[in-house]
C-alpha cells in the first residue's frame, strides 16, 4: 500500500457537490423531527410437529408483532364512532373490505387510556369512523397510530409460503369468533375449487380473515412429525395494551402481544389488586389462567393469602409461587372467567 | 438376508403403530384445597371432623349422574374411577392436612367417556372395602363446565376444579351453588376461622353411613343363625 500525499486541488465541480451535500444534510436535520422508525423486526412461531406427542399436535400461538404502523399523529376530537386526527388521510385509505371486515386499527398511544384500541371502519380526510365507540376514552392531544391487522394471507401467506400441510386432513388454523371456533386450511386448486385459505363452514377464500394481536391462533397439526418454523416480520408493539377480557363464564382465548418472554405472570397485570373490574379474582372462586406447553396445559390461579399460603400466583399441579412463569413470546394462553365474573379490561403493561 | 429386511419390516411397523397410537392427553386437576373440606360423621358448625390423613378419596365419571340423596345401598351406580387419591395428599410444599386434597391427573380421554360428568367420592377408610362412611358429590356440569371429562381434542384439553365451587358463596356459607348435588352425604356445615383449615373459614362437606344392602343384613343373619345352632349342637 502507497501512502499518496497530493497537493489539494479545488474545482468549481468540487464546490458545487459540496453545497449541495450541506444543503442535502440541512434538509435531513431539519426534517428529522417527523421522521419515526419504531421498533420492527421479526419472530419465529413454532408450529409443533406430531412426533413424540401425538396426532393431532396443538401449538397454541401468539403473534407477538403488529403490522407496520401506516399513519401517526395526534387525535383532535372524539365523538361517538368518529376520531378526529391531524394527518390528512386519503378517504377510505383504512376502509373495512368489502364484506365489512376492518382491515386497519388505531391506537391512543398516549395518556390515561394509553394502549386503548379499536377497529376503523371507514375514514374521511381528517377522521376515521370506527366499530365501536371509544370517544368517552381519548382525549384531544393524545397520540395515535393506525396499524393494518395481522391476516392468515399476512402470517401464513396468502399461497401458504409458511408451508403449513393442506387440506382439512393437514394443519388446521383454529380461532375463535363470536363465541364458537372457526377453523381454516390450506386448500390446494382442485377441479372444482383455486388454491386458497378455506373454512369448513364458510365458502369462498378466507386468507383476508383478520388476527388480532390479542389473539390465541391454535394450530392443530394431525400428519406432520416434524415441525414447523413461521417467521412474522413486523413492527414491535410498544406502550401499554388494553384487551377487554370477558364476560364469564367461560374461556377468553389471548395472545401476548409483544416480541419478549419478559412477560410473567406476576408483571402481567392478569391480577392487579382482586377488584374483578380489571383482573382476574382470587381463591375461593378463582380465575384460571392457563399455559400450553406441549402436550400438556397447565392451570394457574391467583391464591388469597390464607391460613395455608401465602397470596401468590399458585398452579394447580405445581407447588410454589408461580409468579415468575413467562407468557412467552409468540405464545397463546386462556383465560377461564368464573360464572360470576362480568369481564374486565386488561391494561397489559409494555414489558421493556 | 431376506428374512432380516421381513423382520426389520415387522419392527419398522410397530415402531410406526406404537408412535401413531400416541395421543394428546387431557388433564383434570382436582382439590378439596381452599375453603371446602371433606369431613367425618360428628362434625357440626361448632366444630369439624375432617376426613383423616390418608383415607381415600376418588374422581371419576357417571354416563349418567345419579340424582341427589341416592342411597349408597346399591353401590355407587355407573360410577368409573379414573383416579383415587388420598387426604393430605399434595403437590407440593403447601400441606393440606386432613380433610383436604390437590391432585392432577393426566388421562386420555377417548370418545367413550369424555364430556361425561364428573364426580368425587370420599371414604373415611384406605379402601372402599374398609370404609363404614362414605360421601358422594358432584356439580352439575351444565352449571360448571370444569366438571366435565374433558376429550384430548378439546381446547383446552384440561379441566380444574376444586369442591368449593359446589357453594355459591365459598368462605361465607354453605349456600349451594346452582347445579350442586349431594348424591350420597350428610348436610354440609359451616365453621367459622376452622382451626382444622389453619383458622379459615370453612365449609365442611360430611359423609354418611353407608348402610348395608339388604342381601348383606340377611346374609350376616344367616351366619349368626348358623353359629346359635353349632353352639347347641356343642351343649
Amino acid at each position: 500500500m502507497r501512502a499518496i500525499k497530493q497537493p489539494m486541488r479545488h474545482s468549481w465541480g468540487v464546490v458545487v457537490v459540496a453545497a449541495l451535500a450541506c444543503m442535502a444534510t440541512l434538509a435531513v436535520v431539519n426534517t428529522r423531527a417527523d421522521v419515526y422508525s419504531d421498533g420492527a423486526g421479526y419472530i419465529t412461531l413454532t408450529i409443533t410437529g406430531t412426533n413424540n406427542v401425538g396426532s393431532p399436535s396443538l401449538s397454541v400461538l401468539g403473534l407477538g408483532m403488529t403490522g407496520i404502523v401506516q399513519n401517526r399523529g395526534v387525535l383532535t376530537v372524539g365523538v361517538p364512532q368518529q376520531i378526529g386526527v391531524n394527518q390528512t388521510l386519503v378517504p377510505n385509505q383504512f376502509a373495512a373490505d368489502a364484506n365489512g371486515n376492518p382491515q386497519y386499527f388505531i391506537e391512543d398511544i398516549t395518556g390515561a387510556n394509553a394502549g386503548t384500541v379499536q377497529d376503523i371502519i371507514s375514514n374521511d380526510v381528517n377522521n376515521v369512523y370506527t366499530v365501536s365507540d371509544i370517544s368517552s376514552f381519548i382525549t384531544t392531544g393524545d397520540n395515535y397510530k393506525i396499524y393494518p391487522h395481522w391476516t392468515i394471507n399476512g402470517v401464513f401467506g396468502n399461497a401458504d409460503q409458511a408451508g403449513l400441510a393442506p387440506t382439512a386432513a393437514g394443519d388446521q388454523i383454529v380461532i375463535y369468533r363470536n363465541g364458537t371456533f372457526q377453523t381454516y386450511y390450506w386448500q390446494p386448486a382442485s377441479g372444482r375449487n383455486p388454491a386458497e385459505w378455506a373454512n369448513a363452514s364458510i365458502s369462498g377464500n378466507q386468507g383476508d380473515t383478520v388476527l388480532y394481536i390479542d389473539d390465541a391462533i391454535f394450530i392443530e397439526r394431525q400428519n406432520v412429525g416434524t415441525n414447523t418454523l413461521v417467521t412474522l416480520a413486523g413492527g414491535v408493539k410498544l406502550g401499554p395494551t388494553k384487551v377487554y377480557v370477558g364476560p364469564g363464564p367461560g374461556n377468553v382465548y389471548l395472545g401476548n402481544m409483544y416480541a419478549t418472554s419478559a412477560m410473567t405472570l406476576d408483571s402481567s397485570s392478569l391480577y392487579v389488586d382482586g377488584n374483578p373490574d380489571d383482573s382476574v379474582v382470587p381463591t375461593p372462586n378463582a380465575d384460571d389462567v392457563l399455559l400450553y406447553a406441549s402436550p400438556n396445559w397447565t392451570t394457574y390461579y391467583y391464591q388469597a393469602a390464607s391460613g395455608r399460603t401465602p397470596a401468590e400466583w399458585a398452579s394447580a399441579s405445581i407447588s410454589g409461587n408461580q409468579g415468575g412463569t413467562p407468557i412467552p413470546i409468540g405464545r397463546g394462553f386462556i383465560v377461564e372467567l368464573t360464572g360470576s365474573h362480568p369481564g374486565f379490561t386488561w391494561t397489559v403493561p409494555p414489558p421493556y | 438376508m431376506n428374512r432380516m429386511i421381513k423382520y426389520l419390516a415387522v419392527a419398522l411397523m410397530t415402531a410406526g403403530i406404537v408412535v401413531s397410537a400416541q395421543a394428546s392427553t387431557a388433564t383434570i386437576n382436582w382439590a378439596a384445597f381452599d375453603t371446602a373440606g371433606v369431613a367425618i360423621l360428628g362434625g357440626s358448625s361448632s366444630g369439624s371432623t375432617p376426613a383423616p390423613i390418608n383415607d381415600l378419596v376418588e374422581m371419576g365419571y357417571w354416563s349418567t349422574a345419579p340424582s341427589a340423596g341416592s342411597t349408597y345401598s346399591a353401590g355407587i351406580a355407573g360410577f368409573t374411577v379414573i383416579q383415587a387419591e388420598y387426604f393430605n395428599w399434595d403437590v407440593g410444599a403447601n400441606d393440606a392436612g386432613a380433610g383436604f386434597f390437590k391432585a392432577s391427573t393426566n388421562i386420555v380421554s377417548t370418545a367413550a367417556y369424555a364430556h361425561d360428568q364428573i364426580g368425587v367420592v370420599a371414604y373415611n377408610a384406605t379402601t372402599s372395602g374398609a370404609a363404614t362412611e362414605a360421601g358422594i358429590w358432584y356439580l352439575n356440569m351444565s352449571n360448571n363446565a370444569n366438571w366435565r371429562v374433558p376429550a384430548n381434542s378439546d381446547i383446552p384439553s384440561s379441566s380444574t376444579f376444586d369442591i368449593e365451587t359446589m357453594f355459591a358463596n365459598p368462605g361465607v356459607n354453605v349456600l349451594p351453588a346452582p347445579g350442586s348435588t349431594i348424591v350420597f352425604g350428610g348436610t354440609p356445615y359451616f365453621v367459622q376461622s376452622d382451626p382444622n383449615n389453619f383458622g379459615g373459614n370453612t365449609e365442611w362437606l360430611p359423609m354418611a353411613n353407608i348402610i348395608p344392602e339388604p342381601s348383606t343384613i340377611v346374609m350376616v343373619g344367616l351366619g349368626l343363625l348358623g353359629m346359635v345352632g353349632l353352639m347347641r349342637r356343642r351343649s
